[in-house]
């Protein structure tokens, strides 16, 4: 079970925001959507903060493709190896100094850290964690890691999950479930395909993995995609070597290839069944992707009419 | 002191280490010195590499190497002086040695892959020789003359290294020194026993290079326990408990060069030094052999799980690497993220990630990426000097170097190198105008006639670089492995994973203690 996918501070923040606007609608008496006109603030300011976590969950997924596709601006970053190694090497004899103790304190040691990665212009790409060194009392320890510039994505999934579910809350409270237009019918139906495609996909995510595994534990799909080329050319080998024998090899060649093909036919059984497993836990992508992206098309022309009328 | 010589190279075969040297193994130094300063001819056709020697100067006060740094090569100062500089908790720096013209530093590094062990500066302005380790290797392993200095000189210095040893670290200077007066070299062949179990245990062994196994039981029962490398110690329960024998077998993984230094040496010390040297040995011996030993050989083998999972390590060296690339299955939503993002690293769209690997603990699996090893295979079967280490250890390809001829594949015993075709030059990049559908022509978008037709022809050829190396040859191929997306302020796939699946960890928190993942 991952949970993983749900420890993150932001979700505090978004549950804040959350039971603050419940709190609001609740103590103003009036049911959720309602448009009356003393209503409007609630209306507006939950209408927003919906479409501001609308925009902030479609970044989850540009991120995801603007690595992919290396438009993301860390790429431009990319240092040039020997500044880098240069930049390492004056970080290990600064290391040597603070260990002959011609340097000490935090902000000190952290300045000049800060100075020798300026320097050799690699402060966007290394980070140096300062730490006290556990071997030996008082004195401080440097370590260089990557410096991530805009966090790993599985924060961003762990913000996408909590932001989403915030969302589909702030929808419900901000229409109240109306279904009386054509766009309310589809905004609402729409929030409740992405929702519960997401939160599926999150139950899949946490407990599909698990389960997977122990499905996977004799034989993995990498090795049943080994075993079905190893089967394939056994079986091409045979084919070949029964059309170039005579009649008296030919029947012991023909029982090695049925053999052979009975073998290939349960790796391939094999191979569709674990293909089939893995491919569950992405299938909800199917309907939750075209969804959201259908969702924030409406979200902008409902905005756009609602201003306009 | 040499004599004064006319060129570099003279100067450097003029040095007290080459005298005596064989002719043949001098003819091979000369060649490559010349081969880097560019005035070694080459046979028509034949393959171009740098040189495994080259000369550098040093201003006062530059570090040459810094201690820590990972280096590959040994320093012959033909001219000028530098310091040793070591660094100790607790002890600050002091200064070991003074080198002048025709000393040399970093036998150890370039013997043992080991760090640095003191930081070497210029204290004039100072000229120097630096022999890569291949050569160096070479010319230990083929030249009694060569090794025998190197040694001489590497059993003078003792102290810098056993400074740098967990055992030694907190004693003074003194100490050091009587330590060093009944210290011996030993060199142990792969499956060399160096001490029985049972025997009398009178000696501690720093492993100088190479690497040594400690195991309770023989043949098929035998478990290793421990497994020690470059600079770690071994026996100190001779000196810590006055135990009689040892605890385990401790015989040699590859070939190896241990330093044994008897016990009627450490009983020498003064008593202070003595009760240091107890307590440096007691906290070893909290992690290590004996206790594991004892417990091996209790009838209760409450950790046999542990010892079952070590042994896959050892077996499979995972153990020499740094940090390991583990998928946790547990969390991994077999989404392919890490692939596609190792892909979208590299210029040349080949993913250096495989995550078919070792499964270790019960649903993890140490992915086969480049180890990074102490004694880097790959790079002793290298013999155009394309393949070196960095200042943090990592095993970087020079791909100017690089005529593909599959060597290092052949030599790395993880099979995490592989070929590749070379990524054919990229198209010039039509403008945007250019670019543009039927009047893209009118702004030089249409190819030339002339250019049309020769396309054909070069699409046949293999290509050629003009790197640093100069090659002649075209190149056959281009190696690849994890190189830890060099140059970016991420790893891809650690980065881009969405549920903290893959991770960089210490191998031995597999084992449930320390190592905590990033």
């Amino acid at each position: 079970m991952n949970l993983g996918l749900y420890r993150t501070r932001f979700a505090l923040a978004a549950l804040a925001v959350v039971a603050a606007l419940l709190g609001w609608s609740l103590s103003s008496g009036k049911p959720f959507g309602s448009r009356d006109p003393g209503n409007v603030a609630f209306l507006l300011t939950s209408g927003w903060l919906a479409v501001a976590a609308y925009v902030a969950l479609a970044a989850y997924a540009a991120r995801r493709a603007a690595h992919r596709l290396r438009l993301s601006p860390e790429f431009a970053w990319k240092a040039k190896l020997p500044d880098l190694e240069r930049a390492q090497s004056a970080l290990t004899e600064l290391q040597n100094r603070i260990v002959r103790r011609e340097l000490g304190g935090t902000a000190a040691v952290r300045r000049e850290a800060d100075r020798i990665l300026r320097q050799f212009g690699v402060h966007r790409v290394l980070a140096v964690a300062i730490e006290p060194d556990p071997a030996a009392a008082g004195l401080l320890r440097l370590a260089t890691t990557p410096r991530q510039p805009i966090g790993r994505l599985a924060a961003w999934l762990q913000v996408h999950v909590w932001l989403g579910i915030a969302a589909a809350l702030l929808v419900w409270w901000h229409g109240g479930l109306r279904s009386g237009s054509t766009m309310g019918l589809l905004l609402n139906g729409l929030s409740l395909a992405v929702i519960g495609t997401g939160l599926l996909g999150a139950a899949l995510w946490t407990f599909g993995p698990t389960w997977l595994t122990r499905q996977e534990r004799e034989l993995s799909v990498e090795k049943v995609h080994a075993l079905e080329q190893h089967f394939r050319r056994k079986v091409a080998a045979a084919a070949a070597a029964l059309r170039e024998a005579d009649e008296a090899a030919a029947a012991a060649l023909r029982r090695d290839l049925a053999t052979l093909t009975g073998q290939q036919e349960l790796v391939q059984r094999e191979a569709r069944r674990l293909w089939l497993w893995r491919e569950a836990l992405r299938l909800w992508r199917l309907v939750h992707v075209p969804c959201s992206t259908l969702l924030l098309a409406l979200v902008g022309i409902h905005i756009l009419a609602v201003w306009y009328y | 002191m040499p004599a004064p010589a006319s060129s570099p190279i003279d100067q450097l075969l003029a040095t007290p280490l080459f005298a005596d040297v064989d002719k043949k193994q001098l003819d091979g130094v000369r060649k490559e010195a010349a081969i880097t300063d560019g005035t070694f001819e080459w046979a028509p056709g034949a393959a171009r590499r740098a040189g495994f020697v080259r000369f550098l100067d040093a201003e006062p006060g530059t570090p040459i190497v810094a201690q820590g740094d990972l280096t590959t090569e040994l320093f012959v100062v033909l001219a000028g002086n530098v310091e040793a500089v070591q660094a100790r908790p607790r002890h600050g720096a002091c200064v070991p040695a003074a080198l002048q013209a025709g000393d040399w530093f970093g036998e150890v590094s370039a013997h043992s892959h080991h760090p640095s062990l003191a930081t070497f500066r210029a204290t004039t302005p100072t000229r120097l020789a630096a022999l890569e380790q291949r050569l160096f290797s070479k010319l230990y392993a083929e030249d009694e003359e060569f090794r025998q200095r190197i040694d001489a000189r590497y059993l003078d210095q003792l102290g810098l290294h056993l400074r740098a040893s967990s055992l030694c670290r907190d004693l003074d200077d003194a100490a050091i020194a009587t330590l060093q007066q009944g210290a011996t070299l030993l060199t142990a062949d792969e499956g060399d026993v160096v001490a029985k179990a049972g025997e009398p245990a009178d000696a501690v062994f720093l492993v100088r290079a190479g690497a040594i196994a400690a195991a309770a039981g023989d043949g098929p029962e035998a478990r290793v326990l421990a497994f020690y490398k470059g600079n770690a110690t071994f026996g100190e329960h001779a000196v810590a408990t006055g135990d009689a024998a040892w605890p385990a077998t401790y015989r040699a993984l590859t070939r190896s060069a241990l330093v044994r230094i008897p016990r009627t040496q450490w009983q020498q010390l003064a008593a202070p030094a003595q009760q240091g040297l107890v307590r440096a040995a007691n906290r070893l011996l909290g992690r290590d052999d004996v206790d594991a030993a004892r417990q091996a050989a209790a009838p209760d083998l409450g950790s046999r799980s542990l010892l079952d999972e070590l042994h896959v390590m050892v077996e499979h060296e995972s153990v020499k690497g740094g940090r390991a690339l583990v998928i946790d299955r547990t969390k991994c939503v077999r989404c392919n993220q890490c692939v596609e993002s190792c892909v979208a690293v590299h210029d040349d769209h080949v993913p250096r990630l495989s995550k078919v690997g070792t499964p270790v603990a019960t649903d993890e699996v140490l992915v086969t990426a480049c180890y990074h090893c102490e004694v880097p295979q790959c790079m002793l079967s290298c013999d155009y000097a394309a393949i070196r280490r960095d200042p943090q250890g990592r095993i970087r390809f020079e791909y100017d170097n690089c005529v593909g001829c599959a060597g290092c594949i052949d030599g790395c015993p993880y099979g995490v190198i592989r070929l590749v075709e070379p990524a054919p030059p990229p198209p010039p990049q039509p403008s945007f105008l250019a670019s543009l559908p039927l009047v893209g022509r009118f702004f030089g978008g249409a190819p030339a006639p002339a250019a049309a037709a020769a396309a054909p022809a070069a699409a046949g050829e293999k290509p050629r670089t003009a790197g640093a190396g100069g090659k002649l040859t075209a190149v056959a191929g281009k190696t690849i492995k994890c190189d830890l997306c060099a140059g970016l302020p991420f790893e891809a796939c650690v980065y881009n994973c969405p549920t903290t699946a893959i991770t960089r960890r210490q191998p031995q928190s597999l084992f449930g203690s320390g190592g905590a993942p990033r």
